[in-house]
């Protein structure tokens, strides 16, 4: 943890809001980053993570100054998620559905390109949300977050050996969906309206 | 060909050493089940590890603030009308209080027990009246009628007396209305 960071954290213990701002910005990408991958659409996203640090602000005097700020606030997010997923019963998202910053963005010079990374975005995306929430979650740190086991298992509330078992799982599945969308993208499928000869 | 306990090396997180790592390698050469899915695993670890980490739109901090504030003043609404609330709870408790108060310094038995005694009171005098009025006509049995008969006869007689002698006045004091009233 940082110098600023530590007197950030106290300045806003005492009610200072202009400093848990500072909090904010630091820590937004990553929080709101788990939010998009733990709910799949990028309003749901922001409404998770501004609620995450609205509670993390609320529930600051019960923050250990032992453990990393972030992990502490990542924790809050993911719980949040998690609570969301379980609330609204999130249904895996549907191609239609696809989020519009995900989709081949127009003013670039090579839309091919873009458009390319847009569909293994969502591939991504598409695979993430089929996992149970918590694995979901714990894939999610593993790679974007590169945290430990250990850690994880602090943020999840869960013991090593869970988060282990989770993440095999998890892995055992995504690498399944993965073939299996390998598989697709290679046969040959005659488009609607092609040309037989084609 | 059992694919164990590869496929548990090639799922696992942790790191192998050396031997597990040799024995693998000669597996998937021989395998092709647990090699496809070694691809898949290398090909999903790439496409996560290198997948950018999508960011929120700018303004993020402005927009907490706002969100902050609004939950503030929702809060404070809500502690206002709590207060009001309790209040006024508070309000009815104490009227309750001095009302059950009041009501229960009246004695009321005291109160229940004079109204059955005025009730009883005039239902008695009410059966006294009844009983001379019975006992009336027990004593005089034939002189009630008589009396009765009697009585409206001269009533009657000096109804007609008192009309006449009225008549007598009006004809002797204005002899002009007669003649008028006259064919």
């Amino acid at each position: 943890m940082s110098d600023n960071e530590a007197v950030w954290i106290k300045q806003a213990i005492h009610g200072d809001d202009r400093a848990f701002g500072f909090l904010v910005d630091q820590y937004q990408k990553p929080v709101y980053s788990l939010c998009y991958r733990m709910l799949g659409n990028s309003r749901d996203a922001e409404d998770a993570a501004q609620e995450s640090f609205i509670r993390a602000y609320t529930h600051l005097f019960r923050y250990d100054p032992q453990r990393a700020f972030a992990t502490w606030l990542l924790s809050i997010a993911s719980h949040y998620c998690i609570d969301q997923i379980r609330k609204r019963h999130l249904p895996v998202v549907p191609i239609e559905a696809l989020p519009a910053e995900i989709l081949p963005d127009q003013r670039l010079p090579c839309p091919e390109s873009s458009a390319q990374k847009a569909e293994k975005e969502h591939m991504i995306q598409t695979l993430l949300l089929q996992l149970q929430p918590l694995d979901r979650a714990a894939i999610i740190f593993r790679y974007w977050h590169d945290y430990p086991e250990v850690e994880i298992a602090q943020i999840l509330d869960l013991t090593v050996s869970s988060v282990k078992s989770r993440l095999y799982r998890a892995r055992q599945a995504l690498a399944k969906a993965w073939m299996a969308d390998e598989e697709a993208s290679f046969s040959p499928e005659r488009r609607p309206n092609e040309s037989p000869a084609l | 060909m059992s694919h164990q306990p590869y496929e548990n090396l090639l799922l696992s997180t942790d790191t192998l050493d050396e031997v597990q790592q040799k024995q693998l390698d000669l597996h998937l050469q021989d395998c092709p089940h647990c090699a496809s899915l070694a691809a898949a695993l290398a090909g999903l670890d790439k496409a996560l590890t290198h997948s950018p980490s999508p960011a929120p739109l700018p303004g993020f901090t402005q927009r907490w603030h706002v969100r902050l504030s609004d939950i503030r003043q929702k809060r404070q609404k809500r502690n206002l009308w709590l207060m009001t609330l309790g209040l006024f709870a508070l309000a009815v408790l104490i009227a309750s209080t001095i009302l059950v108060g009041n009501l229960s310094q009246v004695n009321w038995a005291y109160l229940l027990s004079q109204w059955v005694a005025r009730v009883s009171l005039f239902a008695a005098q009410a059966r006294q009246v009844s009983r001379f009025i019975r006992s009336l006509t027990q004593a005089l049995p034939i002189t009630i009628p008589i009396l009765v008969l009697f009585g409206t006869g001269s009533l009657l007689v000096m109804a007609a007396l008192v009309t006449i002698w009225i008549s007598t006045i009006v004809q002797l004091y204005f002899p002009s209305y007669e003649r008028e009233n006259q064919p």
